[in-house]
Formats: structure tokens, C-alpha cells, sequence
């Protein structure tokens, strides 16, 4: 698993507080009490039943098509999901053909098309919620239920 | 001017995904939203002990009591 290093700022106060209860708590240092006081903050949350908010930017990224092929094409990205506009067959030129595709990032794969972007955004939301509760894994669970609400919704 | 320290994190990506979504979504910057929720850990186990006392010493005041 890929593990990246990062600072974060803090008060001369803060900082006791945190060592104190890293300490307290049996930790070997602030920052892994810190990683795990956020992430139960965020499981938290996702407990409570509420969606996960994730952050979509413009990027590019690659899919894995129908016919096999695996071009990079560009649209809105919120880390592990894409989103473009096309079908699981491939992208839409512009027009005002309404048809927007999650991709599950990882793996390239599509994971649903719906009309509409905000679609497939409240469906990664539902996803990054339930995947969170695995650990940020995907779960064994299938997540088949899900994707036909979203579609009899959007129906 | 406050003195600040840093503290370094080590963190998955998908870690660090979901706490900028969760920053951003509060209109803070990761690092902010991360020292909040450390304060607010700190805060609710502080709460957490002060009621949990608090109830002991209701259910059993002998044992309080040579304190």
C-alpha cells in the first residue's frame, strides 16, 4: 500500500495536547494518534448514515471500454471515482446527448451511466460511504442493490 | 505571534482524499480540518471521562469517600 508523508500545523498548545493524548492512548507518535483521531472523526459520520462529500476536479484519467480498449479521456475526477461524458462504449462528442459514466478509478472500470453528472456523483458518494466502512477497500459486499436504486431513481 | 509546530502524518491516498473532501466540504484547508478533529477527539474524550466520573460517583459514593 502507498503511504505519502505530510506536515500539519499546529499551536505550541496544540502540540502538547496532542503528545499527551498520543501518549495516553499508547501511540509512538503524534502523527499516527492524529491519523486515527481524523479517520474515527470521518467514521463517525459515515455512521451516522450521511453520504461521503468528495471534492471533483477537472482531470484526466483512463477507462476501460466495451471494445477493449483503454483511452485516457478527460472529465471530472474525486479520488477513487471519475466521471465523463459517454457511454460505457466510449465518450460523447459535444452535443446534447445526456449520458454521464462513474468510472472506478483503480481499475479503469465503469461502474454505472446515468443522464445526469449529479447522478453519478451522489452514487460515488453513496460508494466512497460504504467503502469507507471497509477501509477504503472495496467491499465483498455486492454493491448491485445500490446501483438499481440509483437507476429505478433516475427512471 | 503564536510559535507553531509541525506534525508529520503518514496517510494512504485514499486517506488523504477523504480528509481534503472533508475540508473542503467545511471551507478549510486539510491541515485545519485535521487539527480540528484532533481537538474535538480530545474534547469528547475529555467530556466523555468528566460525565463518566461523574455518573461513578453518583452509583458509588463509598468508594469516594476516603478520597
Amino acid at each position: 500500500m502507498k503511504v505519502a508523508s505530510f506536515s500539519v500545523r499546529a499551536t505550541m498548545a496544540q502540540s502538547v495536547r496532542w503528545k499527551r493524548a498520543a501518549e495516553a492512548e499508547g501511540h509512538a507518535s503524534v502523527g499516527t494518534w492524529l491519523a486515527e483521531a481524523v479517520d474515527a472523526h470521518l467514521e463517525h459520520r459515515t455512521r451516522a448514515g450521511k453520504p461521503l462529500p468528495l471534492f471533483w476536479s477537472r482531470g484526466r484519467f483512463r477507462v476501460r471500454l466495451e471494445n477493449g480498449t483503454a483511452p485516457e479521456l478527460s472529465g471530472w475526477v474525486a479520488r477513487p471515482f471519475g466521471l465523463y461524458h459517454g457511454t460505457q462504449a466510449g465518450p460523447v462528442p459535444h452535443g446534447s446527448t445526456k449520458c454521464h459514466t462513474l468510472v472506478y478509478l483503480p481499475d479503469a472500470r465503469p461502474v454505472a451511466t446515468f443522464r445526469y453528472a449529479r447522478h453519478c456523483k451522489s452514487l460515488a458518494s453513496e460508494l466512497a460511504r460504504l467503502w469507507v466502512r471497509w477501509g477504503g477497500s472495496e467491499p465483498t459486499e455486492d454493491p448491485a442493490p445500490l446501483l438499481q436504486r440509483f437507476q429505478r431513481e433516475e427512471a | 505571534m503564536t510559535a507553531l509546530r509541525t506534525v508529520t502524518v503518514k496517510a494512504t491516498d485514499w486517506q488523504r482524499a477523504c480528509w481534503e473532501a472533508e475540508g473542503k466540504r467545511l471551507g478549510v484547508s486539510r491541515g485545519a480540518f485535521m487539527a480540528w478533529a484532533a481537538d474535538m477527539a480530545i474534547g469528547f474524550r475529555e467530556a466523555y471521562n468528566k460525565v463518566t466520573e461523574e455518573h461513578d460517583r453518583e452509583m458509588h459514593p463509598e468508594k469516594y469517600k476516603a478520597l
